[in-house]
């Protein structure tokens, strides 16, 4: 084992030539000076929400979400959304289009039906899914945000959108790497 | 004599039992140089008249002698004048005092001597300012945004509107005055059945709070409905609700509970 110089490991590579392991993404601070808003359990949200600051969702919610921060969605949510942040926890259910920027983690009692695009997905035992997937730091860019209207508020039978069937459970579950 | 104050005594404080702090107060301000007119609040006079005046004669620093009443006859209309705003509580109920950090009595005249202004946020629900929260009891209300979503309590509950805060069973609920916004909280109807009874008395009561921020909102029902914005109490359909920016300019303590 030389004293100067670089270590060779035992396939016999220079340390220094081996690729350097890219630190885990930084989670986004909220932004300074937008608090919390909390939709607790027994109220229920329609319309077009948006914020600068996390949103923690433990009622029920029906049309949109927008945040540039952290979503919290509650075991006890029931969300009939469009929902679109920088970073998302899911342990409720969620009917509608899920867009996340950065990490969305979907807690082993979490319901989605709706398309999933995110940069990084994390995904307990016991999480359901139905719709695609699409992961990787350019898969955001193409998905919108649609608003789920609720049925007293249709005006057209086509109005909400529809999560897509997987035939194909591989490609339901493959994850694109960038 | 200072030209510069003017003191608003509210109807109560000629009973005999406060004489003896008046006086007192009285020397105290006088020791200090602060001294000025004085004004009593009465049934049939008109507190604004009395306060114009006041205003009209030189007065740029209006100070209320009484308590968290006194301090909400006045309300409505001070925050249009020109002036400072200083308070000095003798009795109680003096909740506003400990949110601003003003010593209830004759401490009360330090924090008038040191000065420290702070412009603050006020809320209007309609046409009436209020200072601390604006609450609606045991109502099916809804919260309506900026036209773009709505808030409703599904079985019904209690909605605060809060711009300074609050003290509820000794317990401070501060919300930031200077931020521009107003809190809204919305608290359900706790569920009477026997686990929820359980969970109380072991302590672990849920937090089943919404906490909202906004500039503008109003509160809309299809029954009448009820408020209480600074212990004074309004009814109608609709209420308009919105957040003024530095409207009220006001002498707070050295430690003020403001956020």
């Amino acid at each position: 084992m030389p004293l100067f110089g670089s270590q060779q490991t035992e396939n016999g590579l220079d340390n220094q030539s081996m690729p350097t392991v890219q630190p885990p993404m930084a989670k986004p601070s909220p932004a300074k000076g937008s608090p919390a808003t909390i939709i607790a359990n027994g109220v229920r949200l329609e319309g077009e929400f948006k914020s600068q600051g996390d949103v923690q969702i433990e009622g029920e919610v029906l049309g949109t979400i927008e945040t540039s921060a952290m979503l919290s969605v509650g075991s006890e949510a029931k969300v009939t959304a469009g929902v679109k942040a920088a970073n998302a926890v899911i342990a409720g259910e969620i009917i509608g289009n899920v867009s996340v920027t950065n990490k969305l983690e979907l807690k082993s009692t979490a319901k989605v039906n709706g398309e999933i695009s995110c940069a990084t997905i994390v995904v307990e035992a016991g999480a359901k899914m139905q719709g695609n997937i699409k992961c990787g730091s350019d898969s955001t860019q193409k998905t919108s945000v649609e608003p789920v209207k609720s049925p007293a508020m249709n005006t057209s039978p086509q109005s909400s959108p529809k999560p897509e069937q997987n035939t194909n459970k591989a490609e339901a579950a493959s994850v694109k790497g960038s | 004599m200072n030209p510069a104050y003017a003191y608003i005594y509210d109807d109560f404080l000629t009973d005999r039992r406060y004489q003896d702090i008046v006086a007192a107060l009285e020397t105290r301000l006088s020791s200090m140089s602060l001294d000025g007119k004085i004004g009593r609040l009465a049934l049939f006079r008109s507190a604004k008249e009395l306060v114009e005046g006041f205003v009209n004669q030189g007065a740029t620093n209006i100070i209320i002698v009484g308590n968290d009443d006194t301090l909400n006859k006045v309300m409505w209309f001070l925050p249009d004048l020109p002036i400072v705003v200083g308070y000095i509580p003798i009795a109680e109920p003096s909740d506003v005092a400990a949110l601003l950090n003003v010593p209830v009595g004759l401490d009360a005249c330090e924090a008038i001597g040191a000065r420290l202004i702070e412009s603050l946020d006020l809320g209007k629900l309609g046409d009436r300012y209020f200072l601390t929260q604006a609450v609606f009891e045991n109502t099916t209300a809804k919260v309506r945004v900026n036209n773009s979503y709505t808030l409703s309590l599904i079985g019904g509950g209690t909605i605060r509107v809060k711009n300074l805060g609050s003290i509820t069973r000794g317990r401070y609920t501060v919300a930031d005055a200077r931020d521009g916004r107003l809190e809204i909280t919305m608290i359900p109807h706790e569920p009477n059945n026997f686990s929820s009874k359980i969970w109380n008395r072991l302590g672990r009561k849920k937090h089943n709070r919404t906490c909202i921020q906004v500039s503008e909102a109003e509160i809309i029902s299809e029954q009448p409905i009820e408020a209480q914005a600074d212990r004074f109490a309004v009814s109608g359909f609709s209420f308009p609700i919105s957040a003024v920016p530095g409207k009220l300019k006001i002498i707070t303590g050295r430690m003020r509970r403001l956020s």
